[in-house]
């Protein structure tokens, strides 16, 4: 179990790191070394068929752990197979909601998530939100809250009143795809309208300048994916991976860590 | 006052819930639309696309070309159209007939050849029907010295000399689409030689170019989110124009394709009614052809904006790309979908929608222009016959609204429509 709660966590910056549960590439030693260089947050994927804000390298992934025969049980074992100072669980509303997002949130409580982080809940299904806050409150998560840069002003101070454990901002239309977006303009105006409520900013980030940018304009953390997930599946030995792993986070949490 | 607005109104961060972003199809692990993107837009429309603020600076050299082709437009009072109708109402219209190009369009394809120009972009390549955003492009290509090719659908190619002619005139490449210079138009045309094409063909065909030719960008002339953004300008105008005069719109309509002449006109009025409750008993009002009933017979789903599925899929009013609408001469309105936040505002009950025919909107195109003395585009005719229902309305109520139209343009290169239905 965790020793600080996941808001707890944002007392220093954040690096919160995507993985898909199940992905076969997604060795025992992969979290390791990513928990021990410093990740603090483990944002793990339960697979699905239909990843709608996905770019194709999270999609392939997904599409891996199915294929390799991962069900929504087997998922959940493999996330609880592992301590670490913070998990949460990400999964699409759609999904959740298919499969009852009670026993999800029970799922997630027995795997020693901290949280459930469900990205199309505003976006495609906002009617749901109460229940999912209920819900969260039920199983003794903080909430979490995925925004982009296209919510309405008002949601955004709305959803940061209901003291979340941080707000995810994607940065980007879909996971590992860059698109030309003044990310720091963007930012400082959503930091603007949530007070102090951690924010953490994701989508496509890979380099230590894009992560200063994203703290230079006021986030408290950036999520990594894509870029992870590259470095993991594009072959070699695993002690060459390791070494790569290592030095890509520790340059990661350089940037993070930089005074601004 | 000064009418021209310095800026653009951004009304996304208004917006009553989330737009819902662009998606690739979950299915294709190969090829990514939004990956494509950059390649398709210069980086500061797409910027744009994405921006979290709600005012956008234009650029000094945009609000200099705005000057040069006439902006602001004058809002003029239909009095004539008024006294026919023998109603108390009173009509207003925003002329953006008075381009060069006779369209509302050239305001976003100024913005879009000066933001191409600004990076380099050797060529704009885009798609036309009827020719008004194609010569609207091709204006402003002229003007800021861009080179541009436009796929014009064959039917329009062949039916529509004139537009043709002045896209050429301004230096335009202009071919029939389906082409045989793209695969999808080879493959279209190897089934029917005689292809009479579509805007959602014409569009694929565009887009494949620019992703074989690193030097070549494409324009779009409606439905994406930066469009609607330059399109403001009118309704900026416009708000200003109404507060000189003392006068509060009870019902604003415009005819929509993409939707980006009508919200270019009501998002600053919506926006100011979901930020500050301005506007709270104004109705918003649009109009669509029943050749191509996406808001009020299609479903609000995710969908490609294009016909070949090149572009990312757009949560949307649509009646599916691939449906084929019967040929009407408001060919502007033939689209498949309404622009994603005119599709919201609508979802959310904001925005209500009409849909009428062919015959009846040439019907009132031929009684405004009798009274009024301009000829409204068949595209425009919707409108018109729109207000002309609410004025009716409110002779037979007794009520005194203020109807303001938004007058997309004039359809004195669409002359031949009216000899055909012998609506004379
Ligand atoms: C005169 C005119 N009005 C309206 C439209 C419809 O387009 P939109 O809905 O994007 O304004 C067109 C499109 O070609 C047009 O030419």
């Amino acid at each position: 179990m965790a020793m600080v709660s996941l808001s707890g966590a944002f007392r220093k910056r954040v690096l919160m790191v995507y993985l898909t549960a199940g992905d076969p590439y997604v060795d025992s030693w992969v979290i390791e070394t990513l928990s021990e260089h410093g990740v603090d947050i483990f944002e793990f994927g339960i697979p699905t068929a239909r990843p709608k804000y996905d770019g194709l390298t999270i999609k392939a992934s997904y599409r891996r752990a199915i294929e390799s025969g991962v069900t929504l049980e087997k998922s959940f074992q493999f996330i609880e197979g592992f301590r670490l100072r913070h998990k949460v669980v990400l999964t699409y509303f759609e999904y959740a909601r298919s499969i009852g997002l009670e026993r999800l949130m029970s799922y997630a409580l027995n795997a020693g998530a901290e949280g459930v982080l469900l990205p199309d809940l505003l976006i495609d299904y906002s009617e749901d939100a109460d229940v999912y806050v209920r819900l969260c409150k039920q199983y003794g998560f903080e909430p979490i809250f995925f925004i982009t840069s296209s919510f309405p002003y008002k949601l955004i101070s709305e959803v940061a009143r209901l003291n979340p454990a941080f707000i995810y901002m994607g940065l980007m239309a879909s996971t590992g795809t860059l698109l030309p977006i003044t990310i720091s303009r963007n930012i400082s105006i959503i930091k603007s309208l949530i007070n102090n409520t951690p924010l953490l900013t994701g989508f496509a980030i890979s380099e230590p300048k894009q992560v200063l940018e994203c703290i230079r304009a006021g986030a408290d953390g950036v999520v990594i994916g894509s870029a992870i997930i590259r470095l993991i599946s594009g072959g070699g030995e695993k002690q060459h991976i390791k070494e790569e792993l290592r030095n890509y986070i520790s340059s990661i949490k350089e940037a993070l860590e930089a005074p601004v | 006052m000064n009418i021209l607005p310095s800026h653009w109104y951004n009304i996304v961060p208004d917006l009553p819930k989330p737009l819902p972003p662009p998606r690739d199809p979950e299915d294709d692990y190969i090829f990514s639309r939004i990956e494509l993107l950059p390649k398709l837009f210069p980086s500061e429309l797409l910027d744009q696309e994405f921006t979290a603020e709600r005012y956008i600076q234009i650029p000094g050299e945009v609000l200099d070309a705005y000057r040069r082709i006439g902006r602001p437009t004058p809002l003029v009072r239909a009095v004539n159209l008024e006294r026919l109708l023998n109603t108390p109402a009173r009509i207003y219209f925003k002329r953006e007939d008075l381009s060069p190009t006779g369209s509302h369009k050239i305001n976003t394809a100024l913005a879009q050849a000066y933001y191409a120009k600004k990076e380099g972009v050797q060529m704009l390549t885009t798609e036309t029907s009827a020719g008004q955003w194609g010569s609207a492009l091709a204006c402003a290509c002229a003007m800021f010295d861009i080179r541009c090719l436009v796929f014009m659908t064959r039917s329009s190619y062949i039916r529509k000399p004139y537009r043709r002619i002045l896209m050429k005139l301004y230096g335009a490449d202009v071919v029939p689409s389906p082409s045989d210079r793209t695969e999808i138009g080879r493959r279209l045309l190897m089934e029917n030689q005689e292809h009479p094409g579509s805007l959602g063909i014409a569009i694929s065909e565009a887009v494949e170019t620019c992703m074989k030719d690193g030097s070549a960008k494409y324009a779009v002339g409606s439905v994406m989110n930066f469009v609607l953004l330059h399109q403001t300008v009118i309704g900026l105008e416009t708000m200003r124009q109404l507060e000189e005069i003392g006068e509060i719109p009870d019902v604003m309509i415009g005819c929509v394709g993409g939707g980006s002449n009508f919200s270019g006109f009501i998002f600053p009025f919506i926006g100011n009614r979901l930020k500050d409750g301005d506007f709270k008993n104004t109705e918003f009002i649009a109009v669509e052809s029943k050749a191509s009933p996406k808001m009020t017979e299609g479903s609000y789903i995710y969908e490609h904006g294009d016909t070949a599925g090149y572009l990312p899929m757009l949560k949307m009013y649509t009646v599916g790309r691939s449906y084929v609408p019967p040929p009407i001469h408001a060919a502007g309105l033939r689209y498949h979908a309404a622009a994603p936040i005119l599709s919201l505002l609508i979802k959310e009950g904001l925005v209500k929608a009409v849909a009428y025919t062919q015959e009846e909107v040439l019907e009132a195109a031929r009684v405004f222009a009798r009274v009024e003395g301009i000829v409204p585009a068949p595209e425009t005719a919707h409108a018109v016959k729109q207000a002309i229902v609410e004025a009716e309305h409110c002779r037979r109520r007794n009520l005194k609204k203020t109807i303001i139209l938004c007058f997309s343009g004039h359809g004195l290169l669409d002359l031949s429509v009216f000899e055909e239905y012998g609506t004379y």
